[in-house]
This record gives C-alpha cells, sequence and structure tokens, in this order.
C-alpha cells in the first residue's frame, strides 16, 4: 500500500454531509468507501485517482487517512513474544512422548506390514469373491443365502453334483425318488446355523442322529423329512465313496425339498434335494440299470 | 512454508518428531503470540492461551484437516481458548509490561523509547475499547494479514459482516488514539 498523493489544501468535510448525499444520489463512490478500499488494499486506480483528488482537496479527509496509517503501522509493530518452545514441547512430551528416529521408523514399518497384510486379506478376498461370486461374505450365524429353488448351479462343484445325483438317484427309498440336487453356496462351519431364503426361513442345525436311530456317519448323505426327524433316504457312504467324502451334522427341510450339508473336497456345500413320488416304471428302470 | 511441506512436517510431528514440532513452534509461536497479546491485553494471559493451543494441536495432530492451514488451525483453538478464559474470568488488560513507565511519571514516559511504550500502550487500551469482534478482525487483518474470506471463515460469519467490523473498527480505533494522543499531548504542555 503506498501512500497517496495529496496536496495541503482543499475543504473540509463532515462524514455523511451533504457531498456524501450527493455522491449516493449521482453513484459516485463516497470519500469513506475509497478510504476503506484504501486500507482493505481492494482500490482499483481509478478509485484511486479519485481518492487522490479527494485528499488533495480536503485536509480534514487527509489528516484522518494518516491518522488511520499510524494507527495501523502501530497495529503492525512485533510484539515481543517470549520463546515458550522448551516449555510447550516439555508439556507435549509429558502427553504425548516424543519419539526417537529409530522408534518412528519401526513404527512406519509396522504400519506398512498391517498394511501389506490387510491388502493380502483384501487381495485374496477379492479372489475368493471372483471364484465363489454365490459364497455368503460372513461365515456367521445366520447368513443369508438364497432359495434353494433359484439357486444356481456352481460350476466348481458340478462333477460331484452329477455324480451325487446319480447315486442317490440310483437308490430310492420309501417311495421317494430324488429328480433334482442344486448346489447352492459353500455352507458355513461345522454345526453352524444358518439361514437361507428369509421368506422361508430355513435353518440348518446339527442332527447327531437319525430319528430311526441310524447315526448320520461320514461319507454318508442324510435326507429328511419336512416334519422332523424321520429318515426319508439315507445313502450310504458306498454309494458316494470318493465323491462326498464327509457329511455334515445338518440338513435343513421344507415340504418336498431337502437339504445336507456335505463337506467335499475342501469347502462345505450346501445341497437342496428335491423330491417327488417316482414312477415305479422310472425306478424300475433305473435300477434295472 | 508450502502446503506440502506443511503435511510433511505434520506427519512427522504426529509421528513423535520433536524436531518437526518445533518447527511449527518456532514458525508460528511469535504471530500467535502477537494476535493473542493484541486481543486479550496482558501477556500472562496471552502466554498461557499460547502455550495450551500449541499443547492441544501438538498432541492432535492426527485430527488435522489437512484441507486447511496450519495456522488457522492453530488460531482457531487458541480464540476457542481464549473465549473459554473470558467466560471464566474477565481478563483486563495489563498495562505493566506495555506501559510501565506511565506510573512513574505524571506525564507518562521520560524518552522516546519509552513514548513508544506509551503509545503502544495506548494502541492496546483502544483495542481493548472496542467490541471482541472488531478486535478480533482488526487484529487478523492488519496485524496478521489475514484475506476478508478467511476471517469471515475463522470467525464463521459472512464476510460483508466481516468488512463492516473492519471498517467501524478501523475508524473507531484511530478516533480513539488520536482523542487519547491529544489528551496527553495537552497534558504534557500544561507540566512543561
Amino acid at each position: 500500500m503506498s501512500a497517496p498523493a495529496w496536496g495541503n489544501d482543499g475543504r473540509s468535510r463532515k462524514p455523511d454531509g451533504p457531498e456524501e448525499t450527493r455522491e449516493k444520489k449521482t453513484g459516485e463512490i463516497g470519500a469513506r468507501q475509497l478510504v476503506d478500499m484504501y486500507f482493505d488494499g481492494t482500490i482499483s486506480p481509478a478509485a484511486r485517482t479519485a481518492l487522490d483528488a479527494k485528499l488533495e482537496r480536503e485536509p480534514e479527509l487527509r489528516r484522518e487517512v494518516r491518522a488511520t496509517k499510524r494507527v495501523i503501522e502501530k497495529l503492525r509493530a512485533p510484539v515481543g513474544a517470549p520463546d515458550m518452545s522448551d516449555e510447550i514441547l516439555r508439556r507435549v512430551a509429558e502427553i504425548n512422548g516424543f519419539a526417537s528416529a529409530k522408534t518412528r521408523r519401526r513404527v512406519w514399518g509396522a504400519r506398512l506390514a498391517v498394511a501389506a497384510c490387510l491388502l493380502g486379506v483384501l487381495g485374496t478376498a477379492v479372489t475368493l469373491r471372483t471364484m465363489y461370486p454365490e459364497a455368503p461374505i460372513w461365515a456367521s450365524d445366520p447368513a443369508p443365502v438364497s432359495d434353494a429353488s433359484g439357486g444356481p448351479a456352481a460350476a466348481h462343484g458340478a462333477r460331484t453334483i452329477t455324480s451325487a445325483v446319480d447315486a442317490i438317484a440310483s437308490k430310492p427309498a420309501g417311495g421317494r425318488h430324488v429328480i433334482a440336487a442344486i448346489p447352492l453356496r459353500p455352507a458355513l462351519k461345522l454345526g453352524g446355523s444358518a439361514k437361507y431364503d428369509p421368506k422361508l426361513n430355513w435353518r440348518v442345525a446339527p442332527i447327531p442322529s437319525l430319528a430311526s436311530g441310524g447315526a448320520i456317519l461320514p461319507g454318508t448323505l442324510a435326507v429328511f423329512k419336512p416334519d422332523g426327524g424321520e429318515t426319508a433316504m439315507a445313502v450310504p457312504g458306498s454309494a458316494l465313496a470318493g465323491v462326498i467324502p464327509e457329511v455334515g451334522p445338518a440338513t435343513t427341510i421344507r415340504p418336498n425339498r431337502t437339504e445336507a450339508v456335505l463337506k467335499l473336497d475342501r469347502p462345505w456345500w450346501l445341497w437342496s434335494v428335491e423330491e417327488k413320488p417316482a414312477p415305479p416304471a422310472q425306478s424300475s428302470a433305473k435300477s434295472d440299470k | 512454508m508450502t502446503r506440502a511441506e506443511e503435511q510433511r512436517l505434520i506427519q512427522r510431528a504426529a509421528a513423535g518428531d520433536r524436531e518437526a514440532a518445533e518447527v511449527f513452534l518456532r514458525a508460528n509461536q511469535a504471530s500467535l503470540y502477537a494476535y493473542m497479546m493484541r486481543l486479550c491485553g496482558r501477556p500472562d494471559v496471552a502466554m498461557d492461551i499460547v502455550q495450551d493451543a500449541f499443547v492441544r494441536v501438538l498432541t492432535n495432530l492426527n485430527r488435522f484437516d489437512p484441507k486447511y492451514r496450519f495456522s488457522t488451525w492453530l488460531f482457531t483453538i487458541a480464540r476457542r481458548l481464549y473465549l473459554n478464559s473470558v467466560q471464566k474470568m474477565s481478563p483486563t488488560f495489563s498495562s505493566e509490561v506495555v506501559g510501565a513507565s506511565i506510573e512513574n511519571s505524571p506525564v507518562g514516559y521520560r524518552s522516546d523509547s519509552e513514548l513508544g511504550v506509551a503509545v503502544r500502550d495506548d494502541l492496546q487500551r483502544a483495542l481493548m475499547s472496542l467490541s471482541l469482534e472488531q478486535r478480533e478482525i482488526l487484529i487478523l487483518f492488519h496485524q496478521q494479514d489475514w484475506p476478508i474470506w478467511l476471517i469471515a471463515q475463522h470467525l464463521e460469519i459472512p464476510e460483508g459482516t466481516v468488512k463492516s467490523h473492519l471498517h467501524r473498527g478501523r475508524k473507531r480505533l484511530k478516533e480513539l488514539i488520536t482523542s487519547r494522543a491529544d489528551t496527553l499531548r495537552h497534558v504534557q504542555e500544561v507540566w512543561s
């Protein structure tokens, strides 16, 4: 901000006097406004020229501007500040403590390691999600699974499913016949429970033994009736040898729909088996085969 | 200090680097003290607030929002501390440091340097006669060279209001100092 060039002569001026009123009426910028713009540092060259002209004419305004400049200079004068660094740093150290360069490097190293681990976990999760898009995100209780009848076939287990269906279909029991087996998402941990379609409220729960007294053994696919307990079909492990190494402890049933948790190669898969009364001719034909 | 440098320093200070914290202290303590000193008029209060503000800031660097400048954050914290202290007590401005010689002389000063002290004391007296908003805006604008928009953001008021306070405060400050200087001049003439 350079000092305005102004002379010593000029008329005295009172704020909000007749001149200011005239300026307002004619749209001119008032002296007060010009002074404010000057000290705000927002004055344009044209306004600066106008201010200089006013200051030439108005000694009172000139004195006011000079006095204001002096006040601002005083306000900008440095204030002797004591050095408080040591005291502040001591207090900060009491609260937080300052770490040595070695410690800071270790902290950064640990942070990087944690970040790398997180990235690894995230990458694994993304890969698994890509491989098993239907898999539940959280292996918790309950975990949502789509309706068994609408569940898409998982390519991952296709060979195994076909084998299992064939094995099951070849051994009808109790007048029922399995006509379809739909692989669902990988089931949860052994003994856990899973909630499937919320509308159906299916649940998988541990069932240690059959109502008829037979135990569910590893390698055995057990199918249950919906109204609880009674065995509708039990396929011996021998029929599924090499296909289903272990049977999970859980089944979930609704009318004409049976589910079993089977441990195949590695993951637990939920199987849904829909059953209908089998025509004797078909049944015998298959038996003949 | 560029913003990138500031960010790096903040990261280092947040990680416990004493030297980085010291850089912030050295860079900001004089201006913060000057601001607070002019705002409250008491060196002891200003020192306490400056220290408390730095301690708070340096122990909470992880909460620093990088979209602001460090100094803006620091001043905001200091201002809050000052407002809290105002609520607890009424800090009246002290002339012990800035104008001690006035007490020992009927005129108020005996040498050029003392004259400077007395005049500065007058400035503080005049500042303390202004409203808090006017005082703070004048200090931030003319002493700290903050732009209007930043002051408006800092005080959470519209820019137009900042300008209005600035213009009125500047006029009032000039009037107060001029009238006091006239009085002092008159007293000096009488005594001489």
